[in-house]
């Protein structure tokens, strides 16, 4: 759904545009008041469309700076051109149309307003009530997400924009990210954890937890990772080498060869050996066999991975993230420290028959034997 | 870098259809000596532009029509070129033309050496066909015929890669009947021996005992990734048609036309990557990207290669392009054998 949406949004914001642009030119030649109305209708019209259809989805994703200058984009257009052919026209059906425009944006922005009353500033911009800003290190587990404040949530004007991924490592639980000063980095866990009032930081469990297999796997994939980052790295320099002087500096200065996916900061591009904080984390989790939220489709949705930056406050469309809030913090902190495994929820008819099918697939040919044996056997008896 | 090349040839080659029927249709507005001669040299370019890769490529069926539409079609312009025209120097260009169309042709026949054909295309020569099972290093990425590659007649169009697993090595890929599969390597050859061609590459640099640990891991990870898909696909399936009005022979028909095994039928047309089914050779490329392969081209990158995963089916033979991994040649076996017996 996430491409079709992505492909409906940008769809209908070239046609608006495209439309606006039109009818002003037209309005310019012809002056007409009858005319002028009908296209406030149309031009409303579409990004009414295009609001109601994404009208849970904006309220959901308030956090991320892109939703909100979408709402706004909505409000500021819709409005004024709702009352625009309400004026401006004399026809009934007309008027009857633009006031129940006018009565769709003034529900919008009550909705809008109301759910804005749902989250709080911190840092540099709004997290849900509640959330649990100063995380005990002892709650992340393998496969969750920690988002953090810094450069980008206040470039971004959002409370958190720099993901770290929670993964197993010798043993420990630590935090693997791409970072712009390192490229893939680990980091312990206190150290990102720490309570900073400037930087909060929310934690995404994963839910259910991931299985025994999965994290084991896990820390295969991000030795290999670092390993591929390290590669890329070393190639990138050796190439740079190469370049004239004055080129190679501009490119050292302004993208310095770290490991971290420079472009990709800004296309939402899924590399092979360098990535951004948020693509590490999808790509730890795609790696390890977690099916998660795939972010980065490209403008239009078209999965070009241009124009589409994966943001830390996407991974909230992730069904199986939670965010955790204060009030669960206590029993989550008790079943810790009771040592209880993480509740894994699985349906045992599900797992019978993922378990026949596994087992039907390693070595189609004994099966196949098995099966053409299976009658005579049954003869025999 | 390989996406931008891709990009680039790819909106060459549909500009050079496009010239090639405005000229059709108004002859560039030249006399038409010189617009044969023009069309001659754009197309000329093309070609020279895209030879290493055309020479490199002849085993997949496009690179040998992208070389022999252009080639001939070159030829017979540069002869009209220089036939009709009255310029003396339209002449001497379209003879330039002429001798550029012809050393590509030789060129062409000189690299063609270094193929044969084995089953419905070509293969480099010197490849080991049928190689043992014992012979393969994990990692080995094994490229043999069927049905596919009857179909878009290549020698190869179905892939599976050696997973080791202690004394043990598994072939995984993913099937039409089964999806994703994982069978002992030495039931899997002499079968495949039976029925047609396998050929193998291997790793240029061989793999170390954590990667074949990863490996290991990663097959079985996706294998179960696919099943979970399966069930659950399925049961979605039963229930839109559990409230469908439909009768039951018409439920069946769909069950049995559209079977969901865990293949990725829309990849087979697309060429895209799924997280939970893909065709033989997606799962393949799959299984090394998860494993942290940096290869130095990613097939399926999609029409232009824009990245929309659209009209571009991951073919086999093109893994004969990857540079991260060499053929595994008739030599080798020599070398193997007589390891073998001197052990």
């Amino acid at each position: 759904m996430r491409p079709i949406r992505k492909l409906f949004t940008f769809v209908s914001h070239v046609l608006f545009y495209f439309l606006a642009v039109r009818f002003a030119l037209h309005m310019g030649q012809s002056h007409n008041l009858a005319a002028l109305a009908c296209d406030c209708l149309i031009l409303s019209g579409i990004f009414m469309i295009l609001a109601s259809s994404q009208f849970v989805h904006i309220l959901r994703s308030y956090g991320n700076i892109f939703t909100r200058l979408m709402a706004t984009e909505f409000l500021s257009w819709g409005l004024p051109l709702s009352v625009v052919a309400y004026a401006a026209s004399d026809r009934p059906s007309i008027r009857v149309i633009s006031a129940i425009q006018l009565l769709f944006w003034l529900y919008f922005a009550y909705r809008y307003q109301v759910n804005k009353a749902r989250y709080e500033k911190q840092g540099c911009g709004p997290v849900p009530l509640d959330t649990c800003i100063k995380i005990p290190v002892q709650l992340p587990r393998p496969g969750d997400a920690i988002g953090t404040g810094g450069q980008m949530a206040r470039l971004l004007h959002q409370g958190v924009a720099h993901t770290e991924t929670v993964i197993p490592w010798e043993g420990r639980t630590m935090l693997f990210s791409s970072w712009f000063e390192n490229g893939a980095f680990l980091n312990e866990v206190p150290r990102i954890l720490k309570p900073d009032p400037k930087y909060p930081n929310y934690l995404l469990q994963r839910r259910p937890a991931i299985r025994a297999d999965q994290v084991e796997l896990m820390e295969y994939v991000v030795r290999s990772m670092i390993a591929q980052n390290a590669a890329y790295v070393e190639k990138l320099k050796a190439q740079r080498l190469g370049y004239p002087a004055f080129l190679r500096n501009y490119l050292d200065r302004k993208f310095p060869v770290t490991g971290y996916d420079w472009l990709g900061r800004y296309t939402g591009r899924r590399a092979p050996d360098h990535w951004t904080c948020n693509v590490v984390y999808l790509e730890v989790m795609r790696r390890s066999g977690v099916e998660v939220v795939r972010l980065g489709h490209g403008a239009a949705g078209l999965r070009t991975g241009w124009f589409d930056i994966p943001n830390t406050e996407d991974l909230r469309g992730d069904d199986a993230l939670h965010l955790v809030r204060n009030s669960e913090v206590p029993a989550l902190l008790a079943a810790e420290s009771s040592n209880c495994q993480p509740e894994v929820v699985s349906d045992p008819d599900f797992e019978q028959q993922v378990s026949a099918l596994v087992q039907s697939c390693t070595n189609i040919f004994a099966q196949r034997s098995k099966a053409k044996a299976g009658p005579v056997v049954q003869a025999s008896n | 870098m390989f996406r931008f090349w891709k990009t680039a040839k790819a909106v060459a080659n549909i500009f050079m259809i496009f010239a090639t029927w405005r000229w059709y249709q108004h002859g560039f507005g030249l006399e038409f000596g010189l617009s044969c001669l023009a069309l001659s040299f754009m197309w000329l370019a093309l070609t020279f532009g895209q030879m290493n890769y055309l020479m490199r490529s002849l085993s997949t069926i496009l690179s040998r029509v992208q070389l022999h539409v252009p080639l001939w079609f070159g030829l017979i312009l540069s002869i009209v070129a220089a036939y009709t025209t009255t310029e003396p120097l339209v002449l001497v260009l379209s003879l330039l033309s002429l001798i550029g169309w012809i050393s590509v042709y030789f060129r062409y026949r000189v690299n063609k050496k270094k193929f044969e054909k084995q089953g419905h295309g070509l293969l480099p020569k010197g490849i080991m066909i049928n190689p043992p099972a014992d012979m393969l290093p994990p990692g080995a990425i094994l490229l043999m015929s069927g049905m596919i590659a009857e179909t878009i007649q290549e020698s190869v169009g179905h892939g599976e890669i050696v997973i080791p697993d202690g004394d043990k090595k598994w072939s995984f890929s993913s099937y039409m009947k089964y999806g994703v599969v994982m069978n002992p390597l030495e039931e899997v050859m002499p079968r495949r021996a039976k029925h047609g061609i396998t050929v193998a590459r291997v790793p240029v640099v061989p793999w170390t005992e954590e990667q074949c640990r990863h490996s290991l891991l990663q097959a079985r990870s996706m294998l179960r990734q696919n099943k979970e898909w399966v069930v659950r696909a399925r049961a979605r399936r039963e229930h839109v048609l559990s409230l469908l009005p439909l009768p039951a022979v018409a439920k069946d028909l769909v069950r049995k036309v559209m079977p969901i095994t865990g293949y990725d039928w829309f990849g087979l047309i697309l060429g895209r990557s799924k997280m939970n089914r893909w065709t033989c050779i997606g799962s393949v490329q799959e299984l090394l990207w998860r494993m942290g392969f940096t290869l130095d081209q990613y097939f399926g990158t999609g029409l232009l290669g824009a990245g929309t995963s659209i009209l571009d089916p991951i073919l086999p033979a093109r893994f004969f392009d990857l540079r991260c991994y060499r053929d595994l040649t008739e030599a080798d076996y020599k070398v193997w054998l007589a390891t073998q017996t001197g052990a």
